[in-house]
């Protein structure tokens, strides 16, 4: 926390394959250290342990929805300013804006491109940091 | 440099990447999408719940970004519209008929045709650009009508035909669970059960309830089990739009809703016909400023290409112009049959009374001494043009199912062809034509037939844009012209249309019947004018009906 380049990223989405394409593309274009989990609890769980410097997150998961997950880090202190990235396909306009509302640092829709998906989240890190 | 050479070969090394991971993809997807069609067979009939289909539609969603992500656009577009369809359905209050259960299966088969059909072609960088483009134009957001009706039977029955006409439902049992917040969107209109058990009247009441919910004018539609004056009296005063008496005719209640979610009414269109730039800047600057759509054309020659082009309600004409005068140019607009309803307005510094009332002669409508004042030209042009839609609304719109008429189509079809030219752009034209229509009437008479009618018209209303043009073209036969839209892509939702249509039960006196419709699309500039584009719509949909009808083709498309 608080490095001033972006290298480790915790990913959560239930979709194993959506999960392997955006691991595969921030690690090879990005170069980051990338961790993923398939539910918002294994990514909390995980938290502590891999210290992200950002987190991205599925907003519709079974059991624990990215936003409830964005609430639960919020909740611990010493991740209250870790940048949280909303990864979804809703495409609807109110709940886009419903979104970006929740406080987090960014969505990015599904389907992404990959070859850009690293300059995006480097986008976002370089725009949160230079605030 | 260094840099930049490592940029790259990251980039290439992604790619191979993404390469494995896209044949992965293809390998298991027909095993998966065989799962989620099983998964969806255990669904039907008694074992219908809830969370199965929201656990499917979680599946479905899953695969729009994966296959999306890895260059599958079109099967991602047809999830998207089968992801659609399922949230639709879990909106419900009711499990999906038969009908619905085999269109979700049709639309996983064409999942798996897509995929294939993705595959073949070479992945394109630039399908992500087009596919935040079809994110935004497939989810037009379809008119939202709010049921409140604690009698199940009626409000299944409505959500399944209102349904099919591509109205979305969200339905209430009681009028206290709608609350701020509760309707996921403004509705189109609300209808409201008034029946209460012990006959007590509560129009008011509700009425009060739901605009406090949702705002004031949202249209408000009630059915109730009494018809006595009284009861009808408290619905006009709580400011209902429609008041059905149960048993319910879906129709007049189709008709009700197709009329409630008509597109709001285009600004008015002025021409402006004057060779002062100054003044008829100074005019046209009044009426934009109103919201009222003007062109100027200041060389009277043009006057006739804008007519066919702008289509104006009104046309404000300077009376001396060289070339020809207002009056001279008045007089040929009026020997064209298409604008003898146009209103004109002449303009000029002539004060003298009686040379005004001359001009009137001529075919004006009436006389302004210019410069006319914002505030008596607005409200002036705004009434003339008016009375001048009401009246063209009467000559152009066919009177059973509000569509244009047969003249008035072709017309607005060689603008859009006109444009589409000026504009390199796309344009498609299909003509529809129902099934075995003929029989329907013999059957069961004139006035159900009418009914089929009217439904494809409303059909057609609800799923097209509103910058597209609908015709009945006579008889049983539509045409719709649809501007920046290319073949391929009219195929595709008139194929939807075909599909709902077919879904429709229309009623008859022994029991329910449904009908089927063929389609052909013709496509600019494989022909290039309003009647090469007909006779390539036409054509394709000969071939529809030699090759058993219920089906939509492309011309030059192989049958």
């Amino acid at each position: 926390m608080g490095s001033i380049t972006l290298q480790r990223i915790l990913l959560a989405d239930d979709e194993p394959d959506i999960l392997e394409i955006a691991r595969i593309a921030l690690e090879t274009v990005g170069g980051f250290e990338v961790s993923v989990c398939t539910s918002g609890e294994t990514l909390l769980d995980r938290l502590s342990e891999f210290e992200p410097d950002l987190v991205i997150v599925d907003v519709l998961m079974p059991d624990m929805t990215g936003p409830e997950v964005f609430e639960e880090i919020r909740r611990r202190p010493e991740f209250d300013e870790l940048p949280v990235v909303y990864l979804t396909g809703v495409i609807q306009e109110e709940e886009l804006n419903g979104l970006h509302e929740t406080g987090v640092a960014d969505v990015i829709l599904k389907p992404f491109d990959p070859m850009t998906l690293a300059d995006r989240i480097n986008g976002i890190w370089k725009g949160r940091n230079g605030r | 440099m260094e840099g930049e050479r490592e940029r790259r070969a990251s980039a290439e090394q992604l790619e191979k990447e993404l390469e494995r991971l896209r044949a992965n993809f293809l390998e298991k997807l027909p095993a998966r999408l065989q799962a989620l069609v099983e998964e969806w067979h255990s669904l039907q009939g008694d074992g219908w719940s809830q969370d199965g289909a929201r656990a499917l539609h979680r599946s479905v969603h899953g695969l729009i970004g994966t296959a999306g992500s890895l260059g599958f656009a079109k099967m991602a577009k047809t999830a998207r519209r089968l992801e659609r369809r399922l949230v639709a359905l879990l909106e419900g209050a009711q499990p999906p008929n038969r009908n619905v259960f085999a269109e979700v299966i049709e639309w996983f088969e064409r999942m798996g045709e897509d995929s294939i059909s993705d595959g073949d072609t070479t992945f394109d960088p630039s399908s992500f650009e087009n596919m935040a483009e079809w994110g935004t134009t497939l989810f037009e957001p379809r008119n939202l009508i709010v049921v409140v009706e604690q009698e199940d039977p009626f409000a299944r029955e409505l959500a399944l035909r209102l349904g099919h006409f591509g109205f979305e439902l969200q339905m209430f049992k009681k009028i206290d669970e709608m609350v701020v917040g509760s309707v996921i969107r403004r509705p189109a209109a609300v209808i409201m059960d008034l029946s209460s058990p012990d006959g007590e009247l509560i129009g008011e009441e509700v009425a009060t309830k739901v605009r406090d919910a949702l705002g004031e004018d949202v249209p408000l539609v009630f059915v109730s089990n009494r018809s006595d004056i009284e009861a009808r009296l408290d619905a006009v005063r709580a400011g209902c739009s429609s008041y059905f008496i149960k048993p319910v005719n879906y129709s007049d209640v189709l008709e009700t809703l197709d009329r409630l979610t008509r597109s709001e009414p285009e600004p008015y269109r002025i021409l402006i016909v004057d060779d002062e730039p100054d003044t008829a800047d100074f005019h046209a600057t009044s009426l934009e400023a109103a919201g009222i759509e003007t062109v100027t054309v200041t060389d009277p020659l043009d006057v006739m290409s804008q007519l066919v082009e702008f289509q104006p309600d009104v046309i404000l004409m300077d009376v001396y112009m060289p070339g020809c005068t207002g009056l001279e140019m008045a007089m040929v607009i009026r020997q064209e049959e298409a604008f003898v309803g146009v209103p004109i307005v002449f303009l000029s510094r002539e004060t003298d009374r009686m040379k005004q009332i001359a001009a009137l002669g001529e075919g004006g409508d009436d006389f302004f001494t210019k410069p006319v004042p914002p505030d008596h030209l607005v409200p002036a042009v705004s009434a003339r043009a008016q009375r001048g839609r009401t009246l063209r609304l009467f000559m152009e719109k066919d009177g059973l199912t509000g569509l244009f008429r047969h003249s008035r189509i072709i017309e607005q079809l060689e603008a859009a062809v006109r444009r589409a030219d000026r504009q390199h752009g796309r344009l498609a034209v299909a003509m529809l034509d129902i099934d075995g229509f003929k029989e329907v009437n013999d059957e069961h008479g004139h006035l159900v037939g009418d009914q089929v009618l009217k439904a494809l018209a409303y059909l057609l209303r609800q799923r097209l844009r509103m910058s597209d043009v609908l015709g009945r073209f006579g008889g049983d036969e539509y045409v719709v012209v649809m501007p920046d839209t290319d073949g391929r892509a009219a195929l595709q939702k008139m194929d939807d249309i075909r599909r709902n249509f077919a879904a429709i039960d229309h009623e008859a006196v022994h029991g329910s019947f449904t009908v089927t419709l063929s389609c052909g699309v013709g496509e600019f500039p494989a022909a290039l004018t309003s009647h090469e584009l007909i006779a390539a719509a036409d054509e394709a949909l000969y071939r529809a009906k030699r090759g058993g009808r219920n089906q939509v083709l492309l011309a030059g498309d192989p049958d």
